[in-house]
């Protein structure tokens, strides 16, 4: 193994945000293209480590390589992200100075936590914190920024003035392109065999939109507890539990997979599903 | 991304985060400068002399306005609240009720009496209650009667604190006695009214039995009761009975059998609800809109020649936590209606 080529690749691959197995197939296609064109340039004349710079020199700037692959890999993610990121720290910036101006109120809590989750998310964009796992973090700082932001969505909504209409459906909009970048990234993110990939995706593809149902109502049926009442009582967190199930039964349904436990997976796969089926039931019969 | 660049972008955002951060610490205004402006809390003297609350700060303030001026008469602290106020028959004094914001600590009110001359306020009564309301007897100018509640809370954990176990009393000024009248301890009873020719008080509230069952309690309907003082147990519904909508605050029309009343105007139209104020003349059974603002009309007070009815108009009612109130007046028929300028609004 060529070390000059073996950190060359790999700061390359660090920059895309394929599976392991895709990762591997890039790193051995890479540095199999840069002993051949080195070889090339051996048989021109130069020597070793000429030809290794040579080769690499031909080959492109590793930050460029590894921005050119992502976007042919995973066309317009990095615009989505690009765009989530910015118009999530444009809207922090408004929203905040709309609340204090208007209402009195500083949200300096909310600020700094939307402003650092929309940080982190374009840190990853610009590919500077390339040592870490990516996909794993992303989808950790989309979730945070997807609830820091429903909060953001409830402080425009509760703006008395005209500008609350177009904050709340920005918020929604930025919602909404968080929640497609949660999709994107955990449905791409799989390191199974391929006969195991489509049931993978399939899993979390059905939990992820269960997740959705299952914690929106959750913190709608908290927040229409809370606005009538006096304070926060234990009893609260008993709305909590069908998230709590959802968790464990997402977590255990990958475990099922990953042991090749088809039929298992499935089986737990709907409980959460049952769970989101009587709360439709429940609420369809009361209203 | 050339690494300069980025130093760039995430120092100019660490910038302008600090620069909000800064002038939130500046600017961010506490829940008590945040309350400001007219309360529902205001009367009006057979002079017409009106006095009212309003906030400043946090601070209710006790203003008394003359066709010539408005003044000052009382600066409370911040955790105080003027409960309600009620002007003697001849105008010459004003009760009022002070009560604790906070009432953990023990339920504690206490009743004063301002000379409107003077501006001079003496302590008329003490209780530990939460004194909800005060109404002079038009009859008897030593008689003051009052609303009095034994508890101050939430019944059910989801469930705002309110006054409950509410009766009306009455306080005789020279004899320093109060007299019980009522022993209903209700969940709620609201806008006393002492009938200026019998031996009556009016009041709102539920009409629904003690021993009411979840079904009745969740369709029961507010109205406005008569009450007999020499037999209290015998009330009954002087408002519209066939009425499906709620009553929830009304003054009595001087010399009439009549009354204007506070109910909900779009209750079956969806969305926010609007509040305006009715007439009903209980003896012919006949009732007429007055107002149409399409807001949040509320305290109706009638004039003393029953021609005029002052009232309170919301205009931020369901838009904000903070009520931005407005004191109105109009003829007795729903016309001439116009704002009455107060200087501290």
């Amino acid at each position: 193994m060529n070390p000059v080529f073996d950190h060359y690749v790999k700061k390359i691959v660090q920059q895309i945000d394929g599976n392991e197995e895709e990762k591997t197939d890039i790193y051995e296609e890479l540095i199999i293209h840069l002993q051949l064109s080195s070889e090339q340039f051996m048989l021109a004349g130069y020597d070793e480590k000429e030809a290794n710079e040579m080769a690499m020199k031909s080959f492109g700037e590793t930050n460029d390589i590894g921005d050119q692959m992502q976007q042919a890999m995973f066309p317009f993610r990095k615009l989505l992200f690009l765009l989530l990121t910015l118009s999530s720290l444009l809207f922090s910036f408004v929203v905040y100075s709309v609340q204090l101006f208007l209402e009195g109120d500083a949200h300096i809590g909310w600020l700094l936590l939307s402003v650092g989750t929309s940080s982190i998310l374009l840190l990853f964009t610009l590919q500077a914190l390339p040592f870490l796992e990516r996909k794993t973090w992303l989808n950790i700082a989309l979730i945070c920024h997807i609830f820091i932001y429903l909060y953001g969505f409830l402080l425009s909504l509760y703006i008395n003035h005209s500008i609350s209409v177009p904050l709340t459906y920005f918020s929604l909009v930025i919602i909404l392109i968080a929640i497609v970048l949660v999709y994107r990234t955990t449905i791409y993110d799989f390191q199974f065999t391929f006969e195991r990939k489509k049931q993978t995706k399939l899993l979390h593809f059905l939990n992820i939109t269960l997740g959705i149902i299952i914690i929106s109502a959750s913190l709608f049926f908290l927040w229409a507890v809370l606005i009538f009442s006096e304070s926060f009582e234990p009893f609260m967190l008993y709305i909590f539990i069908p998230m709590l199930i959802w968790i464990v039964t997402y977590v255990t349904q990958i475990k099922l997979s990953e042991k090749g436990k088809r039929i298992s997976a499935y089986i737990v796969a709907a409980i959460p599903f049952l769970i989101v089926l009587a709360i439709f039931l429940w609420y369809f019969s009361i209203f | 991304m050339n690494k300069k660049i980025i130093i760039l972008i995430f120092s100019s955002i660490g910038l302008i985060t600090s620069f909000l951060v800064i002038i939130g610490i500046l600017f961010n205004k506490t829940e008590d400068e945040k309350i400001n402006g007219l309360t529902e809390v205001y009367d009006v003297s057979v002079n017409g002399v009106i006095a009212y609350v309003s906030h400043s700060k946090g601070h209710p303030e006790l203003y008394i306005k003359t066709e010539q001026e408005e003044k000052l008469a009382l600066k409370l602290d911040v955790d105080q609240i003027i409960t309600d106020m009620a002007f003697s028959p001849n105008g010459t004094t004003l009760a009022y009720s002070i009560s604790d914001e906070e009432v953990e600590d023990g339920l504690e009110s206490s009743v004063q009496l301002l000379d409107i001359r003077s501006l001079d306020s003496k302590n008329l009564f003490q209780k530990a209650t939460y004194i909800t309301e005060l109404a002079f007897d038009p009859k008897d100018e030593n008689k003051l009667f009052y609303l009095s509640a034994e508890t101050y809370e939430n019944y059910s954990p989801i469930a705002r604190a309110y006054p409950h176990d509410i009766d009306v009393f009455s306080y005789h000024l020279s004899e320093d006695i109060h007299i019980q009248h009522t022993e209903m301890a209700s969940y709620s009873i609201n806008s006393l009214q002492v009938s200026p020719t019998e031996d009556v008080v009016y009041v709102q509230m539920d009409d629904v039995a003690d021993d009411a069952t979840a079904e009745e309690i969740f369709e029961m309907k507010q109205q406005i009761f008569q009450i007999p003082l020499d037999k209290p147990e015998q009330f009954s519904v002087i408002s519209d009975n066939d009425r499906d909508i709620d009553i929830y605050d009304f003054a009595l029309v001087p010399n009439k059998e009549a009354m204007v009343f506070q109910s909900v105007s779009n209750a079956s139209a969806g969305g926010t609800f609007q509040y305006e104020l009715y007439y009903y003349d209980w003896e012919q059974k006949k009732e007429k809109r007055l107002t149409d603002l399409q807001s949040y009309a509320a305290h109706p007070i009638i004039t003393h020649d029953g021609k005029h009815v002052y009232f309170i108009v919301d205009r931020q009612f369901a838009k904000s936590h903070y009520p931005e109130n407005y004191l109105y007046k109009m003829d007795i028929d729903g016309t001439n209606v116009k704002e009455i300028t107060l200087e501290h609004n």
